[in-house]
């Protein structure tokens, strides 16, 4: 269980107010328009932002203090998930060791997270040369490799059509039951929650008290 | 990285504190009448900043043609041609003279050639003659500056125009400006330090003593009156004001948003038609003309082959070894510093004072004269000059490199922050992070850096003259001497040898480090 | 290995300069030109070397005036034993630091135009601060200041900043010296014949080599270069009837010398045959004792002043400032 105990962040004209629990396995998703402090939500969780105060714990134990590599949680991030100089391999190599010392055990990781993908061979090509979606599906193939229980996606589907969105979420639920992912999505649009999410909330803003916190919306799974 | 910055600004700092304790100590002795004469001073500051502001707009007015037309042609020898102009800022500022004159002045090229049309052509004394020298010196500079950001629209940007059918001016205004915008402050205050503080051009095209600049002054109250606690007075005068323009010029451009450098070629085709061909090639023949002929000229100085004897003195070679020595370590030790330098700048991106404030650190060189300084240090210093002196040297040096290298690099490391946040997921951090991320995104602007050092290095003068010995003196130092004792033509060779030696510095470090590829 | 090592060690360390010790040094500052392979400096070094059992070294500063400026600076600590090329006109500042000591050698046999008495300072050269110009291209040179400012052909002349460099102030005292309160009125007349003003001599020489000025100022043995190494005579110096302003050189020791007997033997020396006749073609400079047949040719061809002008430099300490200001003004009006 994933929980946000009284987590408080401030920027210099507002205040943001995290206060909740995601059970493990589930998919919490979070709308709120570009701005309303999404992504201080991830940023917070991932160990980007420090905190003013509060704690965050994971199956009970604290991961506030933890660096943010080290935080039992991986990312997919809306852009630069790909280092454009490195091959797709390379980019899934440093999911598991950022020196890129690896173990045959390792490239075989690499190479059956490729194919649980969709994207075997693809190992020497450059990002540069894939297609959106198929980054997108390599960025999480180095989310895969990284095997932690938490999922953290940061719009991930933007500058993606539907045909592919339809094709990576798809991927997505796939794992997301295979490993027992517990996830949590942020996205301004909610079309792209559908049959994903087991729970929405949305970031509310309260501009008199300037302050802002994420409230769950009632009976939305599913 | 950052640490290593903290360290850097903090030496840097240290320097200057010492240099003024240094002059402050001597000043408590000396109890000359330091007082300035006021009305003689705003006149000087106010020219000071006419020709400086004139400068500066002639030279950036020039450059985005200039470097429009450079990044729209492909044509080989590019990159050579590049670096002959940029050879403007390494050559001493006395054969520049020269060169500037075969070509302009009375007795000139150019005054024969109008002559031939039955036109009078004299023009290179006055207010004219030192903005032909100020952009002479810094349109190379403005051109190849503004031609690095230039490479850094994505190919993908070029498409995308492509295909909207984007005229000429229209990806200027879309695509170029908006890019442009962001660096020609810090580009813009550059140059106008660089041209404010500037001494021998002023009084020489200046003709008569209507132009001075305050840099005269304070050599005069330091070398001629030795009234330290005036030039100390007058460094601080022109230093206040040097800084007040560059924060007002530079205070809006703390917000970088640097994309990469792109390798592959440019997709755009804005080039392609005739008429812009033949724009552009006329454009580039000015440029080539207005560059290339002065150093041009100096190079002619070659055909006289008896004065190639020079090179076989035995003073010709202890230049050639001092000149080394400083280059290759005022450039390798600035590489390092404006390395850390720029990790540091980096990391104030939310607080644009603390940027500000780093990079008018960084330009302090420019506007606190280097003889004041070099007194300052000496003053401390002292003791057995055989270490101290070339110790200040290579000091000074490295400062005065320090604002072009920082130019040259800072693009692509600020354009790192892209990762920033990907590399800290992964636990991407310390050498990781440089070897596996940033090295292959900046080794080029690096080497490029490196070599801009090393070659500007090989033409500094700034303080050597102070410190020269018999052991120790370095082939611009060579050059004044020879100069100094009629020896004109020798002197021409050592520059030519002195051009030489730049460019080599300047391609080999690109070859060797440039082109070097992280393990990955 | 070690044996390859510690004899290869051995092998470098034997290489490495061995310092002579019971040799003492002599140091001595002087400008550049004074120092550099073409100059005197480096004969004078052999030849001095060679009666002393002593090694000389020199320190080189870019003028007179940084020299000053350094052993000011460096005070009682300043490693200097003996000082070579002080101007005259700086004399009396110099004086006033009292860092240097008597010097105890005869000057009375100098060929200097007039006699010198100073005890501290000994004159090793000297020279004539003139308009030199290419006779192939300006047919009459001015013989006076009132020709050269009235010039009818329009000629150009390149002059120095006295604030930056020795001939210019020379000009300066030069004017000074012939036209006292009138010199602002000169200056404000000439202005229009300068071409332009350049913060040192290789600058002006320069540009006058480039054809850009018909005139420069310089010296009258300047000349005597172009005679002797480049073969050329067309070069002359203008012969002005009013007089010229001279430059004489001077050489001095220090008090807190470490080796005073040396550096007493070394200001005798810069006065012996030997040393006085490296100067001619060493410093292009006339010498200060030396027998006249004992000059280079071309140097009977030099336009020699019938007038000598000075001014003491007790005056030019204290007028200097302002008449420098007065200078810039009536120049930069």
């Amino acid at each position: 269980m994933l929980k946000l105990d009284k987590v408080i962040f401030n920027y210099p004209e507002f205040q943001f107010n995290f206060d909740f629990e995601l059970a493990a396995g589930h998919c919490l998703g979070i709308l709120g328009e570009s701005g309303s402090g999404k992504s201080t939500l991830l940023n917070l969780i991932a160990g980007f932002l420090p905190p003013e105060s509060g704690h965050i714990y994971f199956d009970g134990q604290r991961i506030d203090q933890l660096k943010a590599h080290e935080r039992p949680l991986t990312i997919l991030f809306q852009e630069h998930n790909l280092f454009n100089h490195l091959t797709v391999y390379q980019n899934i190599g440093l999911g598991i060791s950022p020196s890129l010392k690896l173990t045959n055990a390792n490239q075989k990781t690499i190479y059956d997270a490729l194919e649980k993908v969709g994207l075997p061979n693809m190992d020497k090509r450059l990002p540069e040369s894939l297609s959106g979606g198929q980054r997108q599906r390599v960025a999480l193939a180095r989310c895969l490799v990284r095997s932690r229980p938490i999922l953290l996606l940061d719009e991930p589907f933007s500058g993606l059509n539907s045909e592919i969105k339809t094709e990576v979420k798809a991927l997505l639920m796939q794992l997301k039951t295979e490993l027992n992912l517990t996830m949590l999505w942020v996205t301004h649009d909610q079309t792209d929650l559908q049959g994903v999410s087991d729970q929405l909330a949305f970031i509310e803003q309260d501009r008199l008290n300037r302050t802002a916190k994420a409230a769950l919306i009632p009976h939305s799974s599913n | 990285m950052k640490r290593l910055g903290w360290l850097a600004t903090g030496i840097i700092i240290a320097v200057y504190l010492v240099a003024i304790i240094g002059l402050g100590g001597e000043m408590t002795t000396a109890s000359e009448n330091s007082s300035l004469n006021t009305s003689f001073l705003i006149k000087v500051v106010k020219f000071s900043l006419l020709q400086a502001f004139l400068s500066t707009l002639i030279s950036i007015m020039l450059a985005i043609p200039v470097a429009r037309a450079l990044h729209r042609q492909q044509f080989p020898g590019k990159s050579l041609l590049l670096s002959l102009a940029g050879l403007s800022l390494v050559i001493p500022v006395i054969v520049a003279i020269l060169g500037i004159v075969a070509v302009h002045g009375n007795a000139g090229w150019l005054s024969h050639l109008a002559a031939k049309f039955n036109l009078e052509t004299h023009y290179l004394y006055g207010l004219a003659g030192i903005l032909i020298a100020h952009v002479f010196f810094n349109l190379p500079l403005a051109t190849r500056i503004l031609l690095l950001s230039l490479n850094t629209i994505p190919n993908s940007s070029w498409r995308l125009a492509r295909h909207l059918g984007m005229r000429s001016w229209d990806l200027f205004r879309f695509l170029e400006w908006p890019l442009f915008k962001v660096q020609l402050p810090q580009l813009a205050g550059l140059i106008f330090l660089l041209c404010f503080t500037s001494f021998a051009i002023v009084l020489v095209f200046g003709g008569g003593l209507k132009y001075s600049t305050l840099e005269v002054s304070i050599y005069q109250a330091l070398q001629f009156d030795f009234n330290l606690a005036k030039a100390v007075k007058l460094a601080l005068v022109q230093v206040s004001i040097c800084a007040f323009v560059f924060v007002f010029i530079t205070r809006k451009a703390s917000q970088f948003s640097f994309q990469q450098l792109s390798i592959k070629s440019v997709v755009r085709d804005d080039g392609d038609s005739p008429l812009q061909r033949i724009f552009d090639v006329a454009i580039l023949i000015l440029f080539l003309l207005w560059v290339l002929l002065p150093i041009l000229a100096i190079l002619a100085g070659g055909l006289n082959f008896s004065a190639w004897s020079v090179l076989g003195t035995q003073g010709f070679w202890l230049a050639l070894k001092g000149s080394l020595w400083v280059s290759l370590i005022s450039g390798c030790l600035a590489a390092v510093i404006v390395l850390s330098l720029c990790y540091l700048y980096k990391s104030f991106r939310t607080s644009g004072l603390a940027s500000n404030l780093l990079d008018l650190l960084v330009q302090l060189i420019l506007i606190f004269p280097p003889f004041v300084l070099a007194t300052g240090l000496f003053i401390v210093l002292r003791g057995n000059l055989t270490f101290s002196g070339p110790i200040i040297v290579i000091l000074i040096n490295i400062l005065a490199i320090l604002p072009f290298m920082m130019r040259v690099l800072l693009p692509s490391v600020l354009y790192t922050h892209r990762y920033d946040r990907l590399s800290t997921s992964l636990g991407l951090i310390n050498i990781n992070r440089l070897s596996k991320v940033d090295w292959p995104l900046i080794k080029k602007s690096f080497a490029l850096a490196l070599g801009v050092g090393l070659a500007l290095s090989v033409g500094d003068f700034s303080v050597i003259a102070l410190f020269g010995s018999q052991d120790f003196q370095t082939l611009p130092l060579y050059l004044y001497r020879l100069m100094g004792a009629y020896r004109t033509e020798q002197a021409g060779i050592i520059a030519i040898i002195i051009c030489m030696m730049a460019l080599l510095m300047f391609f080999l470090s690109q070859r060797l480090v440039g082109s070097t590829h992280a393990k990955a | 290995m070690k044996l390859k090592i510690l004899s290869s060690l051995a092998i470098l360390l034997s290489i490495l300069p061995v310092h002579a010790q019971d040799k003492p040094t002599l140091t001595v500052y002087t400008y550049d030109s004074f120092a550099s392979e073409w100059g005197p400096g480096p004969k004078l070094e052999t030849l001095f070397e060679s009666q002393c059992d002593c090694d000389l070294s020199f320190v080189t500063l870019s003028d007179s005036l940084a020299m000053l400026g350094r052993l000011k600076l460096e005070g009682e600590d300043s490693p200097a034993d003996v000082v070579v090329g002080l101007d005259m006109n700086t004399l009396s500042v110099a004086k006033q630091t009292d860092l240097f000591a008597e010097h105890k050698v005869s000057t009375e046999e100098l060929t200097l135009p007039n006699p010198w008495q100073d005890d501290t300072f000994v004159p090793f050269d000297y020279g004539y601060f003139a308009f030199v110009y290419d006779s192939d291209k300006l047919a009459s040179a001015p013989n006076t200041f009132e020709e050269l400012i009235d010039n009818p052909s329009g000629s150009k002349i390149v002059i120095q900043d006295p604030r930056s460099s020795t001939p210019g102030l020379g000009l300066l005292l030069w004017v000074k010296a012939l036209y006292g309160d009138q010199a602002e009125a000169v200056w404000g007349k000439l202005a229009p014949s300068i071409l332009t003003i350049t913060p040192g001599w290789s600058e002006a020489y320069g540009l006058f080599l480039e054809g850009e000025a018909d005139m420069v100022l310089s010296y009258t043995t300047s000349p005597a270069y172009h005679m002797i190494v480049d073969k050329k005579d067309n070069y002359k110096a203008a012969a002005f009837e009013q007089g010229h302003y001279i430059q004489i050189e001077t050489a001095a020791m220090l008090k807190q010398s470490k080796s005073p007997e040396l550096a007493r033997q070394f200001l005798a020396f810069l006065l012996s045959n030997e040393a006085q006749s490296v100067i001619p073609t060493g410093n292009w400079m006339y010498p200060v004792k030396l027998d006249q047949a004992e000059l280079p040719d071309a140097f009977s061809k030099l336009t020699v002043p019938e007038n000598t002008l000075m001014i003491s430099p007790d005056e030019i300490a204290k007028n200097k400032a302002a008449w420098t200001e007065e200078f810039v003004n009536a120049i930069s009006q």
